[in-house]
Order: structure tokens, then sequence, then C-alpha cells
């Protein structure tokens, strides 16, 4: 049990969730192909081997069971989940703390987009307003983003979950997989983003990665612990990352 | 606590890099006859052919056999507490380095070295690498390099500054070398210093009961180190101190460098009295929390978790309070390694998880081998091996695609 500190050290400083270059080995999870050249989504199919006791998110928002321990994904639209918000969705809790007066210049800036402003006008405010894209925060709460305007994905999704939630719309932060096309390349990383309830639907939100990059999530992961113990509550979730297999084919 | 001391090496560091970064050097560096960039990869792989030489240098009441190819300036700087030393390479740069007083943190100072580039006009940070993590004189030391470009008369010009920092033991230490090349040579003259100033420097305070030293890596790169003592005082109160360093790569050019500070006081049979806890990640304070025991296995504790004050209470389930490493190590050896026990359910707080309350430690006895431990801790499953003392000497952790471990390359002394 003793030294148990340093690996959790590593752990902690390894939550380090991002639309990170290859270089970075934390984030970059390892992702077969067998597909002869560029493709877009609609054409592959994922076939996904889950690690060790890891339930990933996705199964259940697929209503997917694993098979001989593994899952094909023939498409990887998945209709939006439909579960309930609830309170903590629209709270301020010590993670999204948009009650801190450290947001106080921030919605001066948000009430420029209107009384109402739509959840995909907030995530193009929270996309400008943290403005320093930078790997070297670890896993900030959002009062420390709207006073440094700096941070990853996660600091993008914790901020954007608390200007979402200031303007009454459920938000939750979901940790999991992005599949992106990188020079033409499909490529997996470790990722965080959004989902906000409109319209009786879960709808995806992301401040760090533009939709005109076409990424496709598979979520394995909420942040539901939000209180003072959220680090720890985050290392199961990065754990579950560890597939045994992530795999990309012709459909 | 050592957290307390970045400010001062901030303000040296800062000196450093006014004396020190210069765009014209990196220039002339890796300038070819021609000027190609070809001359890039050749700078940066340069070495001197032998050692540079050998200088004797006074460096207090010592005298050191230093690498040097020329006379080695010996300075004194009373108001950071520390010395200097220029070692000339017989290159265009001398290595420099700062002999301190105390303990460094080492993310910290990783950190501020980094700032300190990409603050300079002109100066832009390309590259940022943990080349390695070893022992020097059974203290830990860790190579580094930041990678830059400046702007130059011709275009962009590559440079190097490259780090070796022993920053904790009896006599710390920090030397850079700002220019392309020489790394290996770099890496021997300063380790080299390490080594003399650590075998003639006498251990400050109470000599430690028990001491141990473990290096951690995550897949093939050194990412760390902790050190652990434990000193008993003449009272006969016993204080257990944790040092550990974590250094990640998150990017090319970023890194998180975090320090963990953990102090145990201890009661005379073995639990713990009240622990404090320290996190600084890149130089930044994380956390700062202390529980002290109460009556009946309560703890209270109180400090700041991610900038915001925190304080609050806790029981542990023994009315005497939390064990301490002195009485998991023999609950280990005398229970799990015997068969007296299936398994081991210990209780300890690590407000790094959970800063609330206590952290259940669930171990049990592995089928790949008598010493080999499964250990499962909020959600996470670890893997370790002991020693025939019930000491952990190693300890792997898999997270995501890649497999932390932490490997004991020191223990001195005895816990009992």
């Amino acid at each position: 049990m003793r030294r148990a500190l340093a690996l959790f050290a590593a752990a902690l400083a390894a939550v380090a969730f991002a639309q990170a270059p290859r270089e970075t080995f934390l984030t970059d999870l390892p992702l077969e192909s067998t597909l002869g050249g560029p493709a877009t989504w609609s054409e592959v199919t994922l076939s996904v081997e889950p690690g060790g006791a890891a339930r990933p998110l996705f199964l259940e928002r697929r209503g997917l069971a694993p098979v001989d321990g593994g899952v094909v994904l023939r498409s990887l639209d998945a209709p939006p989940p439909r579960d309930a918000a609830r309170p903590r969705h629209t709270s301020a809790t010590w993670v999204i703390d948009f009650q801190e007066k450290a947001f106080a210049g921030v919605w001066p800036e948000v009430a420029k987009l209107g009384r109402a402003p739509t959840a995909e006008q907030l995530t193009e405010f929270a996309r400008g307003y943290v403005s320093k894209k930078s790997m070297a925060r670890g896993f900030d709460l959002a009062s420390k983003v709207a006073e440094t305007r700096e941070g990853d994905c996660s600091e993008h999704a914790v901020f954007l979950a608390a200007i979402l939630r200031h303007q009454r719309i459920p938000a939750r932060v979901l940790l999991g997989v992005v599949l992106l096309n990188v020079n033409g390349a499909p490529r997996a990383f470790g990722h965080a983003w959004v989902e906000a309830f409109v319209s009786g639907a879960w709808k995806t939100l992301d401040a760090a990665i533009p939709k005109e990059a076409d990424p496709r999530y598979l979520p394995v992961d909420e942040l539901v612990d939000e209180g003072p113990a959220f680090a720890g509550a985050l290392l199961p979730g990065i754990q579950a990352l560890r597939f045994r297999r992530l795999a990309l084919a012709p459909r | 606590m050592t957290a307390h001391r970045g400010g001062c090496v901030g303000a040296v560091l800062a000196a450093v890099w006014l004396s020190v970064a210069s765009g014209a050097r990196a220039d002339e560096a890796v300038r070819s006859p021609d000027g190609g960039l070809a001359s890039v990869d050749q700078a940066m792989a340069r070495e001197l052919d032998g050692p540079a030489g050998e200088q004797v240098a006074t460096v207090g009441q010592r005298r050191l056999k230093l690498e040097a190819a020329g006379p080695v300036r010996v300075a004194r700087d009373e108001a950071h507490r520390l010395s200097t030393l220029e070692l000339p390479l017989g290159t265009q740069l001398p290595v420099q380095c700062f002999l301190y007083e105390g303990p460094l943190d080492t993310g910290a100072t990783l950190a501020r070295t980094v700032r300190s580039v990409a603050g300079k006009p002109g100066l832009t940070v390309a590259s940022v690498r943990v080349l390695a993590i070893e022992l020097v004189e059974k203290e830990p030391s860790l190579l580094a390099e930041v990678g830059y470009l400046v702007d130059g008369p011709g275009g962009k010009r590559a440079g190097q500054l490259k780090l070796f920092l022993v920053p904790t033991g009896p006599a710390p230490v920090m030397c850079l070398h700002d220019e392309p090349g020489y790394r290996k040579t770099f890496q021997r003259v300063a380790a080299k210093l390490a080594a003399l100033l650590v075998r003639s420097t006498p251990t400050a305070g109470p000599a430690p009961v028990y001491r141990t030293l473990s290096l951690s890596t995550a897949g093939p790169m050194p990412v760390g180190f902790e050190s652990s003592q434990l000193v008993k005082r003449e009272d006969g109160s016993r204080v257990m101190v944790t040092l550990s360093t974590m250094v990640m790569a998150r990017s090319p050019t970023e890194w998180m460098a975090q320090d963990i500070a953990t102090t145990s006081e201890l009661d005379a049979a073995g639990y713990v009295a009240s622990r404090r806890v320290v996190v600084v990640a890149n130089g930044e304070a994380q956390l700062d929390l202390t529980a002290t025991r109460a009556a009946g296995g309560r703890y209270d504790f109180k400090g700041t978790a991610s900038g915001k004050p925190l304080s609050g209470s806790f029981k542990a389930k023994q009315a005497k309070g939390l064990w301490s490493d002195v009485l998991i190590t023999r609950a280990v050896r005398d229970e799990l390694l015997t068969s007296k026990r299936p398994t081991l359910v210990v209780e300890q707080y690590e407000p790094t998880l959970n800063p609330l309350a206590v952290t259940v430690f669930t171990a049990r006895r592995s089928s790949e081998g008598p010493r080999r431990i499964d250990l499962d801790a909020a959600s996470l499953k670890m893997h370790l091996t002991v020693d025939e003392r019930g000491d952990t000497t190693c300890n792997e952790l898999e997270m995501g695609p890649l497999t932390l471990r932490s490997e004991r390359k020191v223990v001195e002394g005895s816990l009992e």
C-alpha cells in the first residue's frame, strides 16, 4: 500500500483529455484501421472491446451489450439520449461553480448574446472565451477557467457546463473517446465534452473541437461527483479508457 | 514546506535568464558553414570528444575536483542563500550551477524554466522533454531540455536549454546549459558535480531511521520519483515525510509537473496523529490540507483545495485512528503474507483522491506469486510486489492505454 501516492499523482496528472497531437502519449488511444484510405464516418464500422471491468457509457446510450467481450458499432451516429435531466444538472457545484465571483466579468459578455442564448451560441462563446488553448492545466474548476481563460478540453467542458447551467439549461460533463480524421487518417483521443438537455434530449456540445472537424463521440463516464472529491471520482473513468481494442473497418 | 520555497527559485531563474538566454548564441550555434538547416541536427547531436579537463574549485569548505575546460568561477549569493558555479566546457557557454541550502520543488522549477523561456521576446518554446530520471548517490536526479526558436536576422533559429536537477538530499543543485548539443557531456559534468556535493555534504538534522526512494515510469518514459523517510525525534515521536514528484508530458511543448509533500506525525503506537498534504502543480498551489486526530477516531481537516477553503471532519473505523505506514507494513508482513488473513482493509487519508473522507484500501494476496498483492483503492486496481518485511518494492497501475509503475531503488534502515 505504501508508495501508492506516487501512482495516484501520476494518475491525476494523467487526467489529460484533449485534442492532443500524436506525440502526447497520454491521450492518443491506439486505433486499428483496415480502411484503404480516407473515409467518412458513415462508411465505417467500429469494433470495440472494453477492457477489464470497464462499463463504457456508450453501451448504455446505444442500448448495446457486449458480445464475446466485443461490440460492433455499425453507425457512429447514435440517437441522442433522452434520460431525464435532474436538479444537479442545473446546480452550481464545487466544480461547475458559476456562482463564484470569477464569473462576474463573464456574464456581461454572455448578455451580449441576447436574452436567451441558445446552447450552440454558448458553445461558440465558450470556445472563444477560453482563448489560450493549453495542455498545462490539470482539471480546473469552472471559476478558475473564467479567471485564466486557459485550458484543454476538460477546462472547455466545465466552463461551458457552467454558463449553460447559469442560463438554466441542464448540462453535464462527459468523459470518453473522440474519433477524428487527422490529415485523412482516423485517430482516437481521450476527451471531455458536454451534453445539454434541449427539447427533451441530450445534445452533444463541444467547445474544444469545432463541428467542422466532424468528431464522433464514445462516452465512457459522466462527471457525477462534482464535489471536492471529483478528482478521485474521475479515475475509474480514465481507467475505463483501457480498451482492449478499438478498430475501424469498411462498412 | 517545499511549496513555499518556489518564490526564491523563481527569482533566481529570472536572474539566470537575464544573463543566459540570448538569441544570438542559439543563432551562432546552429549556423553551418553554408547556413543550411542541416546544421540544426548536427548541432543538437554534437558532444565533446572526451572529458573537458579537470579543475579544482573551492566551494565553501570543500575542494572539489570537477570536469571543466578552464577555471571554475564560484560566487556566493547571500540574498538567495545559494552558491553559483560556472564550469566552462570549451564550448560557447559554460554550464551554470546553483547550489541550494534547502530542497527544491521540481515541478515548480521546471514550470518556471519553461515560462522563463516562453516569456523572452522573440523566443518560442518548441519542445519540452524529460530525458532521464536516475539516481545520483542515492538521490533522485532529473535531466530535461527545453527546445526553443528565437527570431534572428535570417529567420528563426533553434536553441536548446538543458536542465539537470537534484532537488533533495543534503546538497540540492540545479545546472543549466543554454547551447544546442552536448547533452551527454552536460549530464556527465552536472552529475559528477552533484555526486561530489552529496558525498561531501553532511545531512542536516536527525538522521532518518528509515529511508526509501522509488522511481516512476509511464510505459517506457521516466515520469517521476518519490522519497520517504521516517525520523525519530529525541522525545520519541516519529514523523514520516514523503516527497513525490511527477512530470507528465501533456503535449510536445507542455508538461504537468506536480509536487506532493506529505507529512505524517505518528503517535508512539504508530497511529497517525496528524497528516498534512501539499500539492503544487506547475508551481501553482492545488491543495494544502491538514487532518488532525481529535477523539474516538475522528479527524478534523482544514486548509484549501482547488484554491477554495475547505474544512470538515471524518471518522476512522478504529478509535485509535488511521494506521501509519509502520503499522500497514507490519500487517502486510505478519498477516497477509502469512495468510493469517485473506484480505487486509486499511483506511488512509489521501486528500488528492478524496479530501472529505478516508480512502479505503483493500489488499489481497495475488495468485501471481507469494509476494504479489492486488490492491483496490477508489475503484482503482493496482498490483504490488513486497519484500519479506512487507514493504512495497514495486507498484503498478494501469491507466487508459499506459501502465504507471513505481519501483523502489533505495531502501535504508527499518520502519520498526
